[in-house]
Order: C-alpha cells, then sequence, then structure tokens
C-alpha cells in the first residue's frame, strides 16, 4: 500500500496530510509555522506520519506546496498553491468552477474549466489586507477569540464601514471603534465585509462562476464566508477542514504524477 | 537579391520592344473595315484625323486593344491597336454599333479585371520610359520631390476630371450639333494633349504631329499637349508623374480593387514601419495605413511590388491571383 | 558556450567602459531606442544605450528624484550622477521623450552632462507627428557634427545604415533559432544578446552574433525529457542586471522562447531598406525607421503591440504570454487590459505581474509565475 503526503507550507500555518493510494484523506496534522518554515515543515510531516505509524521511508511521494514549498526538507516535487488548491477543491467539490482560496497572507482567485483544470488565476499584492493574518490582529484588537469572530460576525446588526484595509491601519481604527463602544458583533462584520469585497475583486478578475468553493483556513471565518456569498450572489461549498485543502491537492498531485509515471 | 524589380524590369524591356517596335518585327499590317455609319449621319473626322494626329498610314499587326498605353501613333502603328481610352473616344464619336464593339469591351473588361493596373507597372512603355527617368536620376544622385497632400488631390482629381470628359466629348461630337469645326478640333481630345502621341512616334524615328493651327482650339490643344509633353519629363525628378495625371490609369483603376490579381496585407504581420510607403514609387499609403481589409490595391497601385520586395515581415504582404499566393513578402 | 560568453561579458562586466576609456572619439549616450544610432556612427561617433535596472543607482537617484517614479527613470538618472561606467565617459546624453518621466528627466541628467532632448509626438501614425519628428532627427545633425567635428555625409550614412541592417538581419537569423522547437537558447540568454548590443561595437557584436547562430545551428538541437512551456515576455523593459522575472519564468523549465521588449528583441529588429539614396530621402528613413515600428505604449494607439504580440505568440509557438508591469509606469500597466482582452479572445493565457527593481517580490513573483506555468502545463 502506498503513501502520499502533502504539505502546505504556509506563512502562518503549515499543514500535512496523509493519503492512500484510494485519494482518501488518512491523516492530517496543522502546526504554527513561526519563524523557521523548514522547521515546521519538518514537524508536521513528522507528527502525520507518526499518527498513522509510519516511517518516512514508506512515503511514497511528498508534495510539498505553500509559500514555504522550496524549504520542505525530503520533497518529491514541490507545486505552487494554486494548482493544489484547485486540486483539492476539485476532489472534495468536483463540480467547482471557482476556488477562493483565503490563506495567512494572501487570497487568490482561481477559475477552472469543467473537468478541474486551471484556466486563469488572480492573487492579492504583497499586503495582508483582508486575509488570515489581518483577521487574527483585528480579532485581537477586538479582544475575542478568533473563532468567534465568524459567528459573531453573523448575528451582527448592521456592518460598520471600514476606511482603510491595510491591517495596521485598520487596527487602529477597530481599537477606536472598540472605544467609541461600537457593537463587537457590527465591527466583526464590517471587517468580514470588507475583507469579502477584496475577495469578490479577485474573483472578478477571473471572473464569477455559480459552483464556488471556498478553502484555505478564512473559509473557516463563517461570517467571511457568508459576506462572499452575498457579494457574489452564489451559495460557497466550503469543505470541513478548508485549510487542508492545498496539502491535500499536494498529496493527490504527488498520487496522481505517482500512477503516470507507473 | 530585389528579385521582382529585376524581373519586373525584363519584363518592362520585353514589353516596350513589343509595343514600340512590334509592327517592324512583324509586319502584317491589320487593316480595320471602316465603321459602319448609319445613312445621313456625317461622318465627322474619321478621314480628317490625319491633319490633327500624326498616323502611320498603317494600322497594328493585331486588332487588339490594351488597357496600357500601346498607342496607334507608335511608328508603323504598333503591334497592338491602340490603348483603352483611345478606344473608347474613337468609337464613341464614331457612333460604332455595340455590335462591333462589344468583343473589344469585353477583351478589355477581361484584361482589366485579370490584371487590374498591373499593366501600368509591368506592361506599360509610357511607365518604363518614365522608370527609366527615376533610374538616370539615381544614378546622378538627385533627390526625389515629394508632392505635398494638396498636389496629390489636385491631380487626383484631374485624372478622374479627363477620363469622363474626355468620354463625355468624344459622344457629343459624334453628334453633328456641334458643327465640323468643333468636331474636328475636339476629335481623340485625350490623345491629343497625351504625351505618349508625341513621344512614342519619335523613338520610331518618325515625327508626330508637332503643331496644327487650323482654329484656336486646336492651337490651344498644340500648346497644352506641349506642356504635357513638358509634364512627363518632372518624372526625372518625380517618379512616374505622368501616372499622375494619366486618364488611361485612371480608367483602368476602376477596375483595381475588383481585379482577380490583388496584393493583400496581413495586419497581424504588419510593425507599421513605413517601409512600403517609403518604397512606394506612386507614394501611396495604403499599404501603410489599411489595418482591417486584407486587399491593399488602391485605384491607383501599379502592382509594381517594390513594397512587397522591401517588405522586412515575411509573409505580411502577398500577391494573389484568385486568392492563390503567387509571391510574398 | 564561449560564444555566449561573449555577450554576458559585455553586458555583466566593465569590458566596454575599459575600451571606451583609450578611445579618443566622441561616446554618445542613448535612451530608448528612438535615437537614430546611424547617424551617431555615421558621423563618428559611438552610439551607446545607457538604459538601467540598477537597483543600487535607482536609490541613490531619490537624493535628486522624488522617490514616486518609475524605477528606470530613477536608475538611468543614478547612474549618471554617479558617473558609472559608461554614463561618466559620456560625452554627450541624447534623451527622448517618451514618457513624463523622461521629459523631466532632462534637466536632471543637465546637472551632470549635455543632453540634448529628441521630442517624441504623442501618437506616430499622423502626418503632422510624422514630419515633427521628422524635423527632429534632421535637427539633431548639426548637434552632432558639432560634437564630433565630422560632417555628415551621404556615403558615410549609407555605410552606417548597411552596417545596422546586418546587424538587424543577423539578429532575425537568431530568432529563428528561438522560434525552433526546442528553443536553441534560453531566453535570458537571448536578453544577453540583444542587452549586449546596447554598448557593444556594432560590427563586432554582429560577427559575434554570427558565430553564435553558426554554432547553434551546428551544434545538436536540445532534447528535453518534456516539452518545455514555452512563453512569451512583454510589457516594460528588463534591463540588465534586473532580470528577475525572466530568471524566475524560466526556473521552472519554461523558456521564454521570445521577447517583446524595447531591450530585447524590438532593439536590434528593423531593418531599413535603401531605394532612394539621397541624404535627406536616407535620413527620413532612418527617422521612420526609429518612430513607427516601435510598440512603446507612450503613444495613444497601442494596437501595434496587440498586433506584435499576437504575431511573435504565433511564429513562436507560444504557450502563453507574461505581462510585465513596472511599477510606477502607467503606460505599460494601462495597456495590460486590452493585451489581456485580445489574447483571451485567441484563447492564449496571459499572466499580468507588477513589480520594480526590488528582490523582496521574489516569493510572491515565484508563486505566480509558477502557477502560470503549472497551469500551462495543464
Amino acid at each position: 500500500m502506498g503513501w502520499y503526503a502533502g504539505i502546505d507550507s504556509g506563512s502562518l500555518t503549515c499543514a500535512a496530510v496523509l493519503i492512500n493510494d484510494r485519494g482518501a484523506l488518512c491523516h492530517s496534522e496543522v502546526v504554527l509555522t513561526g519563524a523557521r518554515s523548514r522547521l515546521a515543515s519538518e514537524r508536521a510531516l513528522l507528527q502525520v506520519i507518526g499518527k498513522a505509524g509510519l516511517n518516512a521511508a514508506d512515503l511514497t511521494a511528498i508534495v510539498a506546496t505553500g509559500y514555504g514549498r522550496e524549504r520542505v526538507d525530503g520533497r518529491t516535487s514541490a507545486v505552487t498553491e494554486i494548482t493544489c488548491h484547485a486540486r483539492g477543491a476539485v476532489a472534495l467539490f468536483p463540480q467547482t468552477q471557482l476556488v477562493l482560496d483565503v490563506g495567512g497572507q494572501d487570497c487568490k482567485a482561481i477559475r477552472l474549466a469543467p473537468g478541474g483544470k486551471v484556466i486563469d488565476f488572480a492573487m492579492n499584492d504583497k499586503c495582508a489586507a483582508g486575509t488570515g493574518r489581518f483577521f487574527e490582529v483585528m480579532a485581537r484588537a477586538l479582544e475575542i477569540d478568533l473563532d468567534d469572530l465568524g459567528p459573531l460576525a453573523l448575528e451582527a446588526q448592521r456592518a460598520v464601514g471600514l476606511s482603510n484595509m491595510c491591517t495596521v491601519f485598520a487596527e487602529s481604527e477597530v481599537v477606536s471603534l472598540v472605544a467609541r463602544e461600537e457593537p463587537v458583533a457590527n465591527i466583526a462584520a464590517g471587517l468580514c465585509s470588507a475583507a469579502a469585497e477584496r475577495v469578490r475583486s479577485l474573483a472578478q478578475r477571473v471572473g464569477v462562476a455559480p459552483e464556488v468553493t471556498c478553502t484555505g483556513g478564512g473559509a473557516l471565518n463563517s461570517g467571511l464566508v457568508r459576506a462572499i456569498e452575498r457579494l457574489l450572489g452564489v451559495t460557497a461549498n466550503v469543505p470541513a477542514e478548508p485549510q487542508l485543502v492545498g496539502a491535500y491537492g499536494a498529496a493527490l498531485l504527488g498520487l496522481e504524477n505517482h500512477r503516470g509515471a507507473a | 537579391m530585389n528579385r521582382i524589380t529585376v524581373t519586373r524590369r525584363a519584363v518592362q524591356v520585353v514589353f516596350f520592344i513589343l509595343l514600340m517596335y512590334g509592327a517592324f518585327i512583324w509586319p502584317r499590317h491589320y487593316e480595320t473595315p471602316l465603321p459602319k455609319v448609319p445613312a445621313g449621319v456625317p461622318r465627322t473626322t474619321l478621314y480628317n484625323r490625319n491633319r490633327i494626329l500624326w498616323v502611320s498610314g498603317k494600322e497594328s499587326v493585331v486588332d487588339l486593344y490594351l488597357p496600357a498605353l500601346a498607342c496607334r501613333f507608335t511608328a508603323k502603328g504598333g503591334l497592338f491597336k491602340s490603348c483603352i481610352l483611345h478606344f473608347f473616344s474613337e468609337n464613341f464619336t464614331w457612333r460604332t454599333s455595340l455590335q462591333i464593339m462589344l468583343p473589344h469591351i469585353v477583351w478589355l473588361v477581361v484584361l482589366c479585371l485579370l490584371l487590374g493596373r498591373f499593366w501600368c507597372g509591368w506592361i506599360c512603355p509610357m511607365g518604363a520610359l518614365m522608370d527609366a527617368m527615376t533610374w538616370l536620376r539615381k544614378l546622378t544622385r538627385w533627390r526625389q520631390i515629394h508632392l505635398t497632400p494638396r498636389w496629390e488631390r489636385f491631380l487626383f482629381y484631374l485624372r478622374h476630371f479627363l477620363v469622363w470628359f474626355t468620354v463625355v466629348v468624344s459622344v457629343l461630337i459624334g453628334y453633328p450639333w456641334l458643327g465640323q469645326g468643333a468636331n474636328d478640333a475636339l476629335f481623340l481630345i485625350y490623345c491629343q494633349i497625351c504625351p505618349a502621341r508625341l513621344g512614342y512616334p519619335p523613338l520610331g524615328l518618325v515625327n508626330p504631329c508637332w503643331t496644327d493651327n487650323t482654329n484656336s482650339i486646336t492651337m490651344f490643344l498644340t500648346v497644352l499637349g506641349w506642356f504635357c509633353f513638358g509634364l512627363f519629363f518632372l518624372s526625372f525628378a518625380i517618379p512616374r508623374f505622368w501616372c499622375r495625371i494619366c486618364a488611361i490609369g485612371a480608367l483602368v483603376g476602376y477596375f483595381n480593387r475588383g481585379a482577380l490579381l490583388t496584393l493583400e496585407k496581413s495586419a497581424q504581420k504588419c510593425t507599421s514601419c513605413g517601409t512600403c510607403r517609403r518604397s512606394c514609387v506612386l507614394d501611396l499609403d495604403d499599404v501603410y495605413l489599411e489595418r482591417r481589409r486584407p486587399v491593399v490595391t488602391a485605384p491607383e497601385c501599379q502592382l509594381c511590388l517594390t513594397c512587397l520586395e522591401d517588405c522586412p515581415e515575411p509573409g505580411c504582404l502577398e500577391l494573389k491571383f484568385l486568392g492563390r499566393r503567387i509571391l510574398r513578402s | 558556450m564561449d560564444e555566449l560568453q561573449y555577450f554576458r561579458e559585455i553586458v555583466t562586466t566593465d569590458r566596454r567602459e575599459r575600451e571606451l576609456a583609450g578611445y579618443h572619439g566622441r561616446v554618445v549616450g542613448c535612451y530608448c531606442n528612438f535615437v537614430p544610432e546611424e547617424l551617431l556612427l555615421a558621423c563618428g561617433a559611438v552610439p551607446v544605450r545607457l538604459c538601467s535596472g540598477d537597483a543600487a543607482a535607482e536609490r541613490a537617484a531619490e537624493a535628486i528624484l522624488p522617490r514616486d517614479l518609475c524605477a528606470v527613470a530613477k536608475s538611468a538618472a543614478g547612474r549618471v550622477q554617479r558617473g558609472d561606467g559608461l554614463c561618466g565617459r559620456a560625452d554627450l546624453l541624447i534623451l527622448p521623450t517618451p514618457c513624463d518621466a523622461k521629459k523631466k528627466l532632462g534637466p536632471v541628467l543637465g546637472q551632470f552632462k549635455p543632453v540634448h532632448v529628441l521630442d517624441l509626438p504623442p501618437r506616430k501614425e499622423s502626418p503632422s507627428a510624422q514630419a515633427f519628428w521628422k524635423t527632429q532627427i534632421r535637427d539633431l545633425v548639426p548637434v552632432i557634427e558639432r560634437l564630433t567635428g565630422t560632417p555628415l555625409t551621404r556615403a558615410a550614412l549609407r555605410q552606417a545604415m548597411d552596417l545596422i541592417n546586418r546587424r538587424h538581419r543577423v539578429f532575425r537569423r537568431f530568432l529563428a533559432l528561438r522560434a525552433a522547437d526546442p528553443p536553441r537558447i534560453t531566453g535570458q540568454d537571448a536578453l544577453f544578446v540583444t542587452q549586449a548590443s546596447f554598448t557593444d561595437d556594432v560590427g563586432r557584436w554582429t560577427t559575434q552574433l554570427e558565430a553564435l547562430c553558426e554554432r547553434l545551428e551546428q551544434s545538436p538541437p536540445p532534447a528535453p525529457a518534456v516539452r518545455p512551456v514555452r512563453l512569451l515576455l512583454t510589457g516594460a523593459p528588463l534591463i540588465w542586471p534586473n532580470h528577475k522575472l525572466i530568471e524566475l519564468a524560466e526556473a521552472d523549465g519554461a523558456r521564454v522562447v521570445i521577447d517583446e521588449f524595447c531591450s530585447g528583441t524590438q532593439r536590434v529588429y528593423q531593418p531599413v531598406e535603401l531605394r532612394e539614396t539621397s541624404l535627406p530621402a536616407l535620413l527620413d528613413a532612418v527617422a521612420e525607421k526609429c518612430l513607427l515600428p516601435t510598440t512603446c505604449p507612450c503613444f495613444v494607439d497601442g494596437t501595434d503591440r496587440l498586433n506584435r504580440v499576437q504575431e511573435l505568440a504565433t511564429t513562436h509557438r507560444v504557450d502563453g504570454v507574461v505581462y510585465h508591469c513596472l511599477r510606477l509606469c502607467a503606460l505599460f500597466e494601462m495597456e495590460a487590459q486590452a493585451m489581456q482582452q485580445t489574447l483571451r479572445a485567441r484563447g492564449l493565457p496571459m499572466l499580468s505581474v507588477s513589480t520594480d527593481f526590488s528582490a523582496e517580490d521574489r516569493g510572491q513573483l515565484q508563486t505566480r509565475v509558477e502557477a502560470f506555468v503549472e497551469m500551462l502545463r495543464g
């Protein structure tokens, strides 16, 4: 029996998954990247094979993706997160036409042809506005847990308009809003719609389609997903563990590559 | 290297000799039967033209007209009968029946539709003479003079005016109202000012009819004829200058866009470098400017193909006959 | 390969600077491709193109120029200010005015060197614009004549035009090697070849490229295991040492089989015919050659570049187009959308990336370019 590992070495977290040769996701592990992505990916990989009770030698392929893909030791290949997210999203939702990935420090919109082939993609600039990092900072400013931000936003009466999306400026704006005793839920909703705006503009660059799948850690934020759905006028597919989609796609690519070669 | 130009020069020399001296080589002169004129209609200038226009006393070797300056006033009558404009002006004046004219008209239209103004660029002996002048100029390193757009515009109107003026006058003098004097004076009005009438006979070592002082009209046309003959020599500084006035070319030009021989351009391959415009003997910018339609044979284009030869983009310009490629840049 | 090494050496070392240090004639620094090199050569001057992609010079120029200015303009100014290499050697700088930055660069460079500004018309297809440009070139003649003390003659200009034409004929032969499948040379090496022509002696460059072509034509074609993805690069010029984008594009087994840069293919592409050979006719032909075929987005109408990219994509059998936007150069960025639409209509994918001379966005850029290549590979 062959085992395939996918490692998504992102800027905030590093996810590792293990699939068997039928493509089923067997084990997964997410660790914080910290300062050294090389160590984080190593740790994630070791933990995930430990869970399965395997050795590194039992793995047929290790495919690395994400920002730190070039620094994953022992990888058999490195593939960009765009291809991996697309592959993972298609494996989970075969009808997917548009993948919206909100990651730790960037977001992307990936347009797929029927059959899952990438035909266009767009990424945000080198700026963390509207990404996982952005929400992390904002949650801290709101003095709530990051996981609570989404559900809280769904309860909001109205969304507060934010004048600036720069993480640094938005943080101080949030702080002053809190000081003005604006309900936290409204601020959270405001943050979610502002971030969704960004995602929408990316989606529009590649072309909006009805079958949307949200991936990446950002998809854990239900408030953000709802805001995106509202702006795009669609119902988005959200995987159970969206933060693993990239790593899962990478592992699937490893499996397919191996089959292709054999 | 410059294969097209070399071929064209060779073709021009061959046709120059053929058209100018064909009658010397094949002295089998075709006798045209006199046109049938309905009873009671004066035969107007039919018998008087010798006085106005020099003729060799012989007709051509073959009874065929050409859409190029195969002039009937060439020494010994020439190989072909005459140019296309002469055909129309003569026969309109004579009121030749359509039955007699039709085969000739069909022949001329077919020639025009086949090759368009390729006749001007490759066959016309006048064109060859003008090209020789340009060659002489380059040899002596004189610079080319470019006409201003206003002059080009003026000459455009002039040559089209000449076509229709010639046709209208030819038809009018076919009727007796204008009187014998006017008829005699205005017969073959375009030929009277065409530089070929004065230029061709001396090349066959005979004298053209230099002057005609019958009346004020003929004297005016004599002077105008000399003036145009002088203009012809402007071709030394302005390449193919007479082509810019020539009514024969303007007439053939009406067929140029519809002709089967076309110059086509691929807009995508074009880099707009302007080489075609600089190369063009007639300073045409149609090839340079065209961005959408493939066919770039303007009514003025003589298909001399210098643009095709100079175009640095492979396949950008193509010479096609019936859609089939013959040459490409 | 030794033949390639020559071009790398010209671009990356100070070899030309050392050669020209011992040269007694005049050296004229040029910017862009609008300056008629034929004219300079005919008067006995050595033309060198001083455009630069030097990030250090760019930072240095921030002392005399605003920070929010395109890197090409800043870096050009920085090099002149510091007297770098051939910028120090040049006796005169000729500066065309395609964009606002270059327009206002004249007085800035003028603080350090004599500058002659060549005014460019805002569109190139109108007769008045062309007449204006020809006047600009005619007015340049006495400037060069005074500088070198050599009057311009018909014979000398013709000879110079022949020299340049020969260079461009060889370059077209070289392009065929890039169009081959698989391409015989990497895009970056090809960029070294074209950028060596910035400063190199025209005749020697031509001879060297002939040798390189010979070598590439005779050596067996490379046989890669997988067919490399064939890319076309267009947009703002990549100029040494700013080869970041092309390095990344080719890192993953893709090949830039053709570029459409003014610092690349365009630079040595256009020949000029010699049908009318009087001095004014030759000057006009050279003037038109410098203006009409350029695809610089500084002109109102961008159709020529759309056509050019499509044509190159066809002849070089390109799989995808990478469009380089230089940050703070609005011109290229504004044309990107029209390009995207045109190429999409033809089913040709295009990736637009926006970057500058700095190395900090290398990772981001790499992800984009790599993902694009993966996408093309399918």
